[in-house]
């Protein structure tokens, strides 16, 4: 009997002719996007391609200590699988003055809004007359009557209808996937491929809460026009209203100063604030080398001072512990004032953190949110992805200085006239490499946000037999 | 008869369950927007009052219109901190989605945002089953047996399932202003009353459009539930599918360079500057200001130039869609869309252009005595030009359209 129920609400799914709309649709739109987001890759691949040479040849050419932590910006690759979650944009990272501002009015189409928006609004229009179509034309007292558990029907019912969904998703997603692997210029490999499974089951247990909903309503109003009525209603709330709502009612709830007020604040704490210490700081090393600084003041050019050093062997000793000391008075005034903007950032990002955390609890009382959030995590784009590749530019980076270092301490044995203006050779310093991180990570960093889907799942499915037993036929 | 049909249809509709549902989503939502971005803009006006420029600082900044409760559009990025530093180079301060990133996966929801998805959602599920329910009940039948025509039977079902549809969002929007605007003491003046006005009218002219459509798909399906699934499908294109497919689509027409690429640019002619002047001895006729000005100015036309045939392909491609058209016109009768944007930005231009040439301290800072950054936004008259016609335009063809269509349609209308 359970085999013949769900074939029946299968085949009742399918040959409906709104499921051939709806699957035409889905797939029609998912190849669009695919095809336009993979256009968009393609340029963003070649645009980073650019910039890692345009950045490498100007390091070659200009390199120098003072500037060289503006010169080093690690770039970050596109990641492929953003041509399913476009997730935070690559431009957030960036201030600058000429922004595409569009994106801000209307953000990308993506595999995640075809999810959150059209698969589960189809859900909900599939399951609103679970219940109440068929106590309508009579047909549930006949199930009914022969011997059928209500909880059987339910789980037929849910099983049957999510396989005509799970079936149409499988051929759009198929389409878009082969559509992209047809192209040459990217290569998905098992990692990506494996990431792709875990975003698809994904969106079956984010479109079944949905499904469920629509079940819940059909079995608690016995009416398909209200139960469409009150599922879509409920779909608004969760799915357009509350996750918007998330971070400014968290930012309202927990406020944090403006970044701009902080950023203001540490540019002065290193830049006047710090001058001034230094100079201060200067001055007394200035106090101690009368003479010296006589010379440096009479001596016309940097030739002439050089030549007078070369002549007098402890002129030139006394000059070098002059330079280092006014090199240490500015490291002095660096360390401190770095100390101060250190201690206001670290109450800021707390702060921040603070709000970010009650943003991500309330929003995760919507499934829109949970989905994005793991869909995006698992795609490379989302917020684990970003900080991931953080870690590794931090661990990069720190290598990377010490090469400099290590350089500049090299030359300055040699080039007493040494500055941090001079050009140094940095040619053969060692080149980042990016590797997105392995699915297993991004499924530990994921696994909350599928919990949390899962646990709706679970608590819907439960209402819906406490509903439907209560269900007068 | 048309005077009945509309009382018929008022007290049908308001006694149903679906306008108490609508009335909740309705009412939750538009006041949640108002209650929220009128936090927010308060917020930001005293963000504003801590930044605001004073004497000899290179700053430019604005301050929050109230109008961005209304229609929040690209005030984040008007309301930025500015600063012009040395060689005239235009420093961006970051903004709240650089650092709390959760708001890069949600939209702002202002009350634009509601009406544009929540209320035009409302609108066509509302008059999706307008007809084919008096169809499936038998009421049709039995109305146009009694010599009733069917022009005065479609207006008056017309007009009386809009003023069903209109009334939770006036009373909620009149709850919203009294509450949370008046009482929160938002300075209002008249002449921005006037700007709600028509703010307001044209949220009814877009309700009215996809109300139309609502009625039309009602009028050529069989059942229901067939209309309700294809009103659904043409609200999800006309308000997600086409409105976010119009940038990528752009795209795809012209290259343009990403913004790291132009801010890896920018700083590049800076270090190369600085690093030629100090190792050429600090000769004056490489004094750099002027040759980072230039540079700079070129990257920015250009990429500006760029940018904006990117846009203007996105705005014609999005403005079939009414969502996009509304987002057009209420930004920018608001003062925060692309036009109010650019109009800034034009500002920062010359206020760079008069400060360029000062000196700057070691970390760039300007030094020197000049006037600081002030900025007024758009009159109302600014906003009345050739493209707010067209978008509005495109708003009325949604409500024609569908009514001359379903008009001919329901004339053939089987009531069988």
């Amino acid at each position: 009997m359970f085999k013949e129920l769900l074939i029946k609400e299968l085949a009742d799914k399918i040959f409906d002719k709104r499921f051939l709309w709806f699957t035409i649709l889905c797939m029609f739109t998912l190849l669009i996007t695919e095809s336009v987001l993979l256009n968009d890759y393609k340029t963003e691949r070649n645009d980073y391609n650019l910039r890692l040479l345009t950045q490498k040849e100007f390091i070659d050419k200009y390199a120098h200590e003072n500037r060289i932590g503006d010169m080093l910006d690690i770039q970050r690759p596109p990641a492929k699988l953003r041509l399913f979650a476009a997730g935070i944009s690559s431009d957030m990272e960036v201030n600058t003055f000429t922004n595409n501002s569009f994106n801000v009015l209307f953000p990308p189409i993506d595999f995640v809004l075809i999810i959150t928006v059209i698969y589960s609004l189809i859900a909900i229009l599939f399951s609103h007359n679970s219940f109440s179509g068929e106590s309508e034309n009579g047909t549930l007292r006949l199930i009914l009557s022969n011997q059928v558990s209500r909880v059987k029907l339910t789980i037929t019912k849910f099983l049957g209808g999510m396989l005509s969904i799970i079936i149409s998703l499988i051929i759009s997603l198929a389409i878009g996937v082969i559509y992209i692997l047809m192209d040459n210029s990217i290569s998905l490999d098992s990692n990506d491929l494996m990431a792709l499974g875990l975003i698809f089951l994904l969106s079956v247990f984010y479109i079944s809460i949905f499904y469920l909903v629509g079940m819940i309503c059909s079995a608690f109003t016995g009416s398909s026009s209200s139960s469409v009525l009150l599922s879509l209603f409920i779909w608004a709330v969760f799915t357009l209203t509350i996750p918007n709502l998330s971070p400014w009612v968290a930012s309202q709830l927990y406020r944090v100063p403006s970044i701009n007020k902080f950023e203001k604040e540490v540019k002065i704490i290193k830049g006047i604030e710090r001058d001034d210490l230094g100079r201060n700081l200067c001055k007394e090393v200035y106090e101690k080398y009368p003479d010296l600084l006589n010379i440096i003041k009479s001596a016309k050019d940097e030739k002439l001072l050089l030549a007078k050093l070369e002549n007098n062997i402890g002129l030139k000793n006394e000059y070098v512990a002059f330079q280092k000391e006014i090199a240490n008075a500015w490291d002095k005034a660096n360390a401190i004032q770095s100390a101060k903007s250190e201690n206001i950032s670290v109450d800021f990002f707390s702060k921040v953190d603070r709000q970010i955390a009650l943003t991500k609890e309330i929003s995760c009382i919507s499934p829109v949110a949970d989905f994005s959030y793991a869909v995006s995590d698992m795609a490379g784009s989302g917020i684990h992805a970003e900080a991931y590749f953080k870690d590794i530019k931090k661990n990069f980076e720190v290598s990377l200085w010490q090469f400099v270092e290590a350089r500049v301490a090299k030359i300055k044995k040699t080039d007493v006239m040494y500055d941090v203006n001079k050009y140094i050779d940095i040619k053969d310093r060692p080149e980042f490499s990016f590797r997105e991180e392995n699915v297993s990570g991004r499924f530990s960093a994921t696994l909350s946000y599928c919990i949390v889907l899962l646990v709706f799942n679970a608590l819907l499915y439960l209402t819906l037999i406490r509903q439907f037993n209560r269900m007068k036929v | 008869m048309i005077k009945l049909f509309i009382k018929k249809e008022l007290l049908e509709n308001i006694f149903s369950f679906k306008f108490l549902i609508m009335f909740l989503l309705m009412f939750f939502s538009l006041n949640t927007a108002i209650f929220i971005m009128t936090k927010d803009y308060k917020a930001r006006l005293q963000n504003y009052d801590i930044l605001k420029p004073s004497k000899n600082e290179a700053f430019a900044i604005t301050y929050p219109t109230p109008f961005s409760i209304f229609a929040h559009g690209l005030d984040d990025n008007i309301c930025n901190l500015y600063q012009i530093t040395f060689g005239g180079q235009i420093e961006t301060g970051s903004q709240k989605q650089a650092i709390n990133k959760i708001y890069n996966f949600f939209n702002t929801p202002d009350l634009l945002y509601i009406i544009n998805i929540i209320l035009s959602f409302c609108a066509i599920l509302f008059a999706s089953d307008l007809i084919t329910r008096e169809k499936e009940q038998g009421t049709l039948k039995l109305i146009f047996s009694n010599g009733i025509k069917r022009p005065a039977f479609s207006l008056g079902k017309w007009i009386g399932g809009y003023i069903t549809l209109i009334i939770p969002i006036v009373l909620s929007v009149l709850f919203g202003l009294i509450f949370f605007i008046i009482l929160a003491k938002i300075p209002f003046q008249f002449s921005d009353f006037i700007r709600l006005l028509i703010f307001l009218f044209f949220v009814l002219v877009y309700l009215a459009g996809f109300f139309s459509l609502g009625l039309f798909i009602s009028i050529v399906s069989r059942s229901s539930a067939f209309s309700m699934f294809f009103s659904l499908i043409v609200w999800v294109s006309l308000v997600f599918i086409i409105p976010r497919s119009g940038n990528l689509v752009a795209k795809q027409f012209i290259n343009i360079p990403s913004v790291q690429t132009i801010e890896i640019k920018r700083s590049q002619i800076f270090i190369k500057a600085i690093f030629e002047y100090i190792n050429s001895h600090y000769e004056k006729s490489k004094i750099p200001q002027g040759i980072i000005n230039q540079q700079n100015d070129k990257i920015r036309e250009d990429y500006l130039n760029k940018l904006n045939a990117v846009e203007s392909i996105a705005r014609k491609i999005t403005s079939i869609s009414p969502a996009s058209d509304l987002t057009f016109l209420c930004t920018d009768l608001c003062n925060t869309g692309f036009r109010e944007e650019q109009r800034f930005k034009t500002f920062v231009i010359m206020f760079k252009e008069q400060v360029k040439n000062f000196d700057s301290d070691s970390d760039g800072n300007l030094v020197g005595d000049f006037t600081p950054f002030s900025y007024a936004r758009s009159p109302l008259s600014d906003f009345f030009n050739l493209a707010m016609m067209l978008h509005f335009s495109i708003l009325i063809m949604y409500i024609l359209i569908p009514v001359i269509l379903g008009y001919y349609a329901f004339l053939k209308f089987d009531v069988r």
